[in-house]
């Protein structure tokens, strides 16, 4: 999970194994991952899990814009719902989250705005409140 | 034998377990005991002391070379940088006196010098590989298999000219052979120096391989390199490093190789890349990549060791070494496959 953290957790070129294991545990806490132990490979938890993970990854990073690529995809209700939860928090405390999905219902749940794109263009963007299905359905083929 | 497989894959039990994966342990202790009843005098300290003073340089290359296999690499050309170390190390390291130096007229070098020299050139070596395979994409195996080629004429061109022609390169200077022969005693105990490169070299691999970023972004592109890249690794940096360190890792150990053997020609470390790749697979270095340790590799290098000191001990016709080695290559790796087959 700290992979692409580590200028964080070296002083003087040696990686600081306390701190590791702290904010392994911390995020695993926050984020209510499922796992055995810390020391687990990612690859043998579920798939909502391993989206925590990665996502847990990048937190640690402590970025003030996120970039999230279908997050949910192929998730378990519950896993997805506390991802939603995760990012209306990081939402609510400035951060920018850029969230790109083909899920409608979701992005009207979860945006602010939503950008439609069609055909390589930008098509239209609309305030995720006032905007049906329908709507962003014609954006996304205004350039076909 | 179809019974136990599905039993332990069926089954959680631990000591079913550990003993599959311990097999390989169990061999070599199993061999040791043999070796042992057969001739009792083999169990005697002067003796393990050899073996571990004769692992030492085999320890150091397979710790280069089990490098090269956690990124998912794999070293063909190790024998060979071994063989242009060694010439090259062995050309400036001629004591003044003997009669068929290289260099007549060169004064006796500071020995620091030639081994600082030729870890240097392998360094730069070790980076051109590193830059084939990790920018050019060639695969690692043809890659070092190039290098090995071109290594060997290399230091063939170097190693066979006038006036002495192929003659081996010898008369190292006593203070260069002493390096390797000499010991240092604590007391009644004379541990050889050997061991004690062997040991710092083995301390500080493990700290880079666990406690530096290096160790970890070497083992995140070994692992997935793909997933190391979208994760903020540099993975060109991380190949090219790897191959450049192997690179300088050989070259002390041919040094030392020189210093132990006392003289060096082009074909010096032939084949060397083999058993230190077996070493490591027996050591628990997964082909696949990701996978290794120092203490398995170090433990899989004294195994071969004592398998090829041991078996000549009792008198074993030296050719039944290389069908042991086989066998055991293959039960090792055997072992390591059974740990991807068991998940499925």
């Amino acid at each position: 999970m700290i992979i692409a953290n580590l200028p964080q957790y070296s002083k003087k070129g040696f990686l600081s194994d306390n701190k590791i294991r702290q904010d392994v545990q911390k995020m695993i806490d926050a984020m209510n991952i499922k796992t055995p132990s810390a020391r687990t490979n990612i690859g043998n938890l579920s798939g909502g899990n391993q989206q925590k993970v990665i996502l847990g990854r990048w937190l640690l990073t402590q970025p003030e814009v996120l970039l999230l690529d279908e997050p949910t995809r192929g998730i378990d209700v519950g896993a997805k719902y506390e991802i939603y939860q995760l990012m209306n928090k990081l939402a609510s405390e400035g951060k920018g989250i850029i969230v790109v999905s083909s899920e409608m219902p979701e992005l009207l749940g979860i945006c602010d705005r939503i950008l439609v794109m069609s055909n390589g263009r930008q098509s239209d963007i609309f305030r995720a409140n006032d905007t049906t299905q329908v709507e962003i359905m014609e954006a996304s083929a205004k350039y076909l | 034998m179809n019974a136990l497989k599905s039993k332990l894959a069926g089954s959680n039990t631990s000591i079913k377990q550990l003993l599959a994966e311990k097999a390989i342990y169990i061999v070599l202790v199993a061999l040791l005991v043999l070796v042992i009843i057969i001739e009792p005098k083999f169990l005697s300290f002067g003796n393990f002391k050899n073996i571990f003073a004769q692992s030492a340089t085999r320890i150091i290359i397979a710790l280069a070379a089990g490098m090269v296999l956690i990124i998912q690499g794999v070293d063909l050309s190790t024998g060979r940088m071994i063989g242009l170390a060694a010439v090259i190390s062995a050309s400036l390291l001629q004591s003044a006196s003997y009669a068929y130096r290289m260099y007549p007229n060169l004064q006796e070098l500071p020995i620091i010098v030639p081994i600082l020299l030729v870890m240097v050139i392998c360094a730069v070596l070790g980076l051109i590989t590193g830059v084939a395979v990790s920018i050019f994409k060639v695969p690692p195996f043809i890659a070092t298999l190039a290098m090995s080629l071109i290594l060997y004429g290399l230091s063939s061109i170097y190693f066979d000219r006038p006036p002495y022609g192929a003659q081996p390169i010898g008369g190292i200077t006593k203070n260069f052979t002493n390096l390797a022969t000499g010991s240092i005693g604590i007391g009644d105990l004379k541990i050889p120096y050997l061991i004690i490169y062997a040991l710092i070299i083995c301390v500080a691999i493990w700290i880079l391989w666990n406690k530096t970023r290096f160790g970890k972004y070497m083992f995140a592109v070994g692992g997935n390199p793909e997933a190391a890249k979208v994760s903020g690794v540099n993975v060109i940096r991380t190949q090219i490093c790897v191959y450049a360190l192997a690179g300088m890792m050989y070259a002390l150990a041919a040094a030392l190789e020189v210093a132990r053997i006392g003289s060096a020609s082009n074909t010096t470390g032939n084949g060397y890349e083999l058993d230190a790749v077996a070493a490591c697979v027996v050591g628990g270095v997964s082909l696949s990549g990701g996978v290794g340790s120092v203490g398995g590799i170090v433990i899989g290098v004294l195994i071969f060791t004592v398998i090829n000191y041991g078996l000549a001990f009792i008198g074993v016709n030296m050719y039944f070494q290389y069908i042991i080695k086989g066998l055991i290559i293959l039960l090792a790796v055997i072992i390591d496959m059974r740990k991807y087959v068991k998940k499925k």
